[in-house]
């Protein structure tokens, strides 16, 4: 049974008591909130996940709840708890959903580690992963986005887990986070796609995060071999360039992208170098996105 | 006084190397640190993985597998990263007194 085919009233009251619990991936959730925000965010966001049984393990529990006291209700906030420890300090309670995103992030950066885990978008096609290592403000998430519309299944647009057991990425499929003008562009070329709301004034600015289509969602079980690593980079005006770049430079930059690259160790990186055996690496600088788009399709015909 | 006799990798350190076409990148374990180095590099590491040696030992075994004399731009740039290679604490001299 999926998360989307509780009835809203049901899932509500779940959520409040004995909490929600879904598997995104390899992972299994349990979160637990009284605030109306965060109900409305997981129902439709995370609306074809997977429940977790009654009694079955949880690998996070999160607890998302609105501050007593004061901060109740004058200016109200949110703080959430991993385990009943907190992990951020508090933040404005319209925040709630960015806030929960972040912190699933955090839980699987911070413990997964039979994963290299990566800051990174990974999409995949034909069992071919391109993995999209990129600092805050490149237009990975935007490129990311745009290429699930596109014919490429979603793995992660933010975190890419590289199993050190067998090489493989392993999905996610959690919603996409979006900022500022990327919510509208992707608006605009898709007009389909379906948004949660949006939250205002956070430290990246307005947020609105992007769900997963559903069959992709349903595949969050299906790895995919690292087959390219491009660094994308949005530039206004410029023309495509999708230049060649060495091994070497690319696993150097990519291990400095990785969360636990220390706590990996040489099995990290023994897997990191594995995985770049197996790939092409290039530099992408584009300022249209349909020309993005048609130069990963290139890149799939290529292997073909 | 104590003096020099040559180079010697950091008993303490660890390395994984892995080679694509003419450039490596070698992880150093035990602090994590990963590094990308040429191909003369590569190799003035190899040579005292493989045995202590001297600066003059280091270049004239560098400059044989170049088929080069070993003139001084060789001898800089075995200097440089000789130095380079301190710093990271991967090799230590070989102090005699």
């Amino acid at each position: 049974m999926n998360l989307g085919e509780l009835a809203a009233a049901s899932s509500a009251r779940r959520l409040r008591s004995q909490g929600l619990a879904f598997r995104t991936g390899r992972f299994a959730f349990r979160i637990r909130s009284d605030v109306p925000a965060v109900h409305r965010g997981l129902h439709l966001l995370y609306a074809e996940h997977p429940l977790v049984g009654d009694g079955e393990f949880c690998d996070f529990t999160l607890d998302l709840r609105f501050r007593r006291g004061l901060r109740r209700w004058i200016r109200p906030q949110v703080q959430l708890f991993h385990d009943h420890a907190a992990l951020f300090e508090p933040m404005p309670a319209g925040h709630a959903m960015p806030l929960l995103e972040w912190s699933m992030n955090w839980c699987i950066s911070a413990t997964a580690h039979d994963h290299l885990v990566m800051h990174a978008a990974v999409l995949e096609r034909d069992g071919d992963a391109v993995v999209l290592p990129a600092p805050p403000g490149s237009g990975k998430s935007t490129l990311c986005a745009a290429l699930m519309f596109a014919g490429w299944r979603l793995l992660s647009d933010e975190l890419a887990l590289l199993s050190l057991a067998d090489g493989r990425l392993w999905p996610l499929a959690r919603p996409v986070s979006l900022k500022n003008r990327s919510i509208d562009v992707i608006r605009s070329a898709v007009p389909s796609a379906v948004f949660g709301e949006a939250s205002h004034d956070t430290a990246k600015g307005t947020i609105a995060h992007l769900k997963v289509p559903g069959d992709q969602v349903m595949r969050a079980d299906e790895p995919a071999s690292p087959r390219w690593i491009v660094f994308p980079k949005w530039t206004e005006g410029v023309p495509l360039e999708l230049a060649p770049r060495s091994r070497s430079s690319t696993l150097v930059q990519v291990s400095r992208n990785a969360f636990n690259v220390g706590v990996a160790g040489r099995e990290g990186f023994a897997a990191l170098a594995g995985a770049l055996d197996r790939c092409d690496c290039y530099d992408l600088r584009y300022s249209s996105l349909p020309d993005a788009i048609a130069a990963f399709d290139r890149l799939a015909e290529g292997a073909a | 006084m104590a003096t020099s006799d040559g180079w010697r990798v950091n008993p303490v350190v660890e390395f994984h190397w892995r080679t694509w076409d003419d450039e490596s990148v070698v992880l150093e374990a035990r602090s994590g640190q990963i590094f990308r180095l040429d191909a003369l590099g590569a190799a003035l590491m190899a040579c005292l993985e493989d045995a202590p040696a001297t600066e003059e030992q280091l270049v004239a075994t560098l400059a044989a597998d170049l088929g080069t004399e070993p003139d001084p731009p060789l001898r800089e740039s075995v200097a440089a990263m000789l130095a380079a290679f301190r710093q990271f604490g991967w090799i230590e001299p070989i102090i005699s007194r």
